[in-house]
């Protein structure tokens, strides 16, 4: 991922031109917006300072979801129990604690998709909360892997941490030479991963393929890309596939690491997979997936989506697409080489992860969402904390567990168990 | 702003906050619509906003800290707008009168800037307002944010990155941008 210095437009002149450009004073507010506000704060009471200071303490109450209802009812709780009854005329509507309701499910969706499906079933409560187990870690993680008996947390400090996860406890440190992108992945011998370098900065590097053996907690294999524009590996038929350029894939032996062959495709690369004997890959700004013969990289179908496809992954049975601007999960039928369904997500999906119950998590830009492909039906909504991105590769901080996930926040690692496990 | 204002607003003065909410609109409306990168969507959450303060203005403890408590309040709000509605189609920042061959080349330079900056997530296009329009220095954009102060120099660094490598993919694409940048 090496940037080339040609390609940027503003150089060292990029915080004049932001200044310039986004420092322009010249807005015209809308007529009578103050008065508006204000008209509509007058029919609203004051809350008591307390209430209001924890509200503002705990994000106005919106990022406690599902909790705050039950926080509302204990607001109201004590207030009878320590202040008596006027206290509860105050926080009776209007003027009561007007918390934050649910938020929409955003768009208009396409003629392909059930707009019943998906549509929030429960509240959304914390995911720290729900958490059952939390491992601290000192660097804000990219990437989140989870492979022979271990946790693999790449940062952005260009460290891959292994950990084990029953105690946290570090069991090696890979230095990486760059920021590590997601996804982490294995087969039967070793552990895939690519790094991200970041422009301007003193670490930057180039994009690279990287090959870590488990045995030895060593990078046994690094292969240079050729400035691609995606990240994924795929493995199949013993070997394996990652984005080698921007519309070049190349494959690797699983057992030996070595370089096997490259193929080309028609359009510029945004993510991989593979399964079901082929190599998926999702076209930059177009709205289908590609299946791909990685025999001689020929397409073999082209499967319309209702809007741009992103992160692809595959399942048992399927094949999962994000479609992040649209703000659906695409499945894929491989059998009929059609999308089988489209399901609201949340804004900006950016990695799809299945679990070992085969619930299917999407980690949307601010939400993660658990989706139940046997019922058809999301089964799980929480915030997250916003994840970083890698150059402009979002964290890929999802990594599947037998009856759950891990999640890399900021600071640390929280299993979420499958809701109803 | 006005402490006097301030307090009296505290007090349950609705008159006062009124006239907090003129001398602030147009610093909240300028900021959500740079974020928001649609009016419609910036009327809304500057109302919104300005609601949220005057329930909660009780909870403020020191009246000279207004400025930025509102700041934070509004893009608490903003965001939530934003994961309501999709990417932002055009970020309304307001023409320029054309005069001459450096301003057509100013006006080319902002479109470059608009296409790069509508790719960023909404926290990247957040702290790089608070930092270019606001001025804001990191130690006041993590107070805005409710962050620390490493994690807001990091966030701007990261932020000002995916600016640069949005661009960069903007050039290489003869203006198609692809969403992911390795």
């Amino acid at each position: 991922m090496s940037r080339d210095r040609r390609h940027d437009p503003f150089g060292d002149g990029l915080d004049e031109a932001l200044d310039g450009w986004l420092g322009q004073p010249n807005d015209t507010v809308p007529e009578g917006l103050a008065r508006a506000a204000a008209d509509r704060a007058r029919d609203r009471r004051q809350r008591p300072a307390w209430i209001a200071r924890f509200r503002q303490r705990n994000g106005g109450l919106a990022g406690l979801g599902g909790f705050a209802p039950v926080l509302a009812a204990a607001a109201v709780v004590v207030a009878v129990l320590v202040l008596g009854g006027p206290l509860v005329g105050r926080l009776g509507v209007p003027g009561g604690p007007q918390l934050s309701p649910v938020p929409s499910l955003g768009p208009t969706v396409g003629p392909a998709v059930d707009p019943s499906i998906g549509s929030p079933s429960a509240s959304e409560p914390d995911l720290e909360a729900v958490a059952t187990r939390t491992i601290p870690l000192a660097a804000q993680p990219s990437a989140v892997g989870n492979a022979f008996n271990s946790l693999w947390i790449a940062d952005l400090e260009g460290t891959l941490l292994r950990l084990d996860p029953a105690t946290g406890a570090e069991q090696a440190r890979i230095g990486l030479g760059a920021p590590g992108c997601g996804p982490i992945q294995a087969d039967a011998h070793a552990l895939w991963l690519a790094t991200c370098g970041i422009a301007g900065s003193p670490d930057a590097s180039d994009a690279t393929t990287i090959r870590v053996d488990p045995t030895t907690n060593a990078v046994v294999n690094r292969y240079e890309d050729d400035e691609p524009d995606g990240v994924g590996i795929a493995t199949i038929a013993g070997a394996v596939w990652f984005i080698s350029g921007p519309r070049e894939l190349t494959a690797a032996g699983a057992e030996t690491g070595d370089l096997l062959e490259s193929i080309e495709v028609e359009r510029p690369i945004r993510h991989l997979t593979g399964g079901f004997g082929a190599l998926w890959v999702t076209p930059i700004r177009e709205a289908r997936v590609s299946r791909v013969n990685p025999a001689d990289g020929t397409e073999t179908a082209s499967i319309p989506l209702s809007g741009d496809s992103g992160y692809v992954t595959t399942t048992g049975d399927s094949i999962w697409v994000a479609e992040p601007h649209q703000w659906l999960l695409g499945r894929i039928d491989p059998a009929a080489n059609a999308a089988a369904g489209e399901y609201m997500a949340a804004p900006v999906a950016d990695q799809i992860v299945a679990d070992g119950r085969g619930l299917i998590w999407v980690l949307a830009h601010e939400e993660l969402i658990a989706f139940d492909p046997a019922r058809q039906a999301e089964v799980g909504r929480y915030p997250v904390p916003l994840h970083d991105t890698v150059g402009t590769v979002e964290a890929m901080v999802l990594a599947g567990d037998v009856d759950g996930i891990w999640y890399g926040a900021p600071n640390a690692l929280w299993y979420v168990p499958s809701p109803g496990g | 702003m006005d402490h006097d204002l301030v307090r009296r607003a505290q007090a349950g003065d609705h008159e006062a906050f009124s006239s907090l909410a003129q001398l602030s609109v147009r610093r909240l409306f300028a900021v959500a619509s740079r974020i928001l990168g649609d009016t419609h969507l910036a009327e809304d959450a500057v109302q919104d906003a300005l609601v949220e303060v005057w329930q909660d203005l009780r909870g403020l403890r020191d009246p000279e800290a207004f400025g930025a408590w509102s700041m934070r309040i509004l893009v608490r709000v903003a965001h939530r707008q934003a994961r309501r509605s999709p990417r932002p189609a055009r970020l309304h920042v307001e023409a320029i009168g054309i005069s001459g061959p450096d301003e057509y080349a100013a006006v080319a330079d902002q479109e470059l800037l608009e296409r790069g900056f509508r790719r960023l997530s909404v926290d990247q296009r957040t702290i790089l307002v608070l930092r270019h329009h606001l001025g804001l220095e990191p130690a006041e954009i993590a107070d805005v944010l409710g962050i620390p102060q490493g994690t807001a120099r990091s966030r701007l660094h990261y932020a000002h990155e995916a600016m640069r490598a949005a661009l960069a993919a903007d050039a290489r694409h003869g203006g198609i941008q692809p969403e992911v940048m390795r």
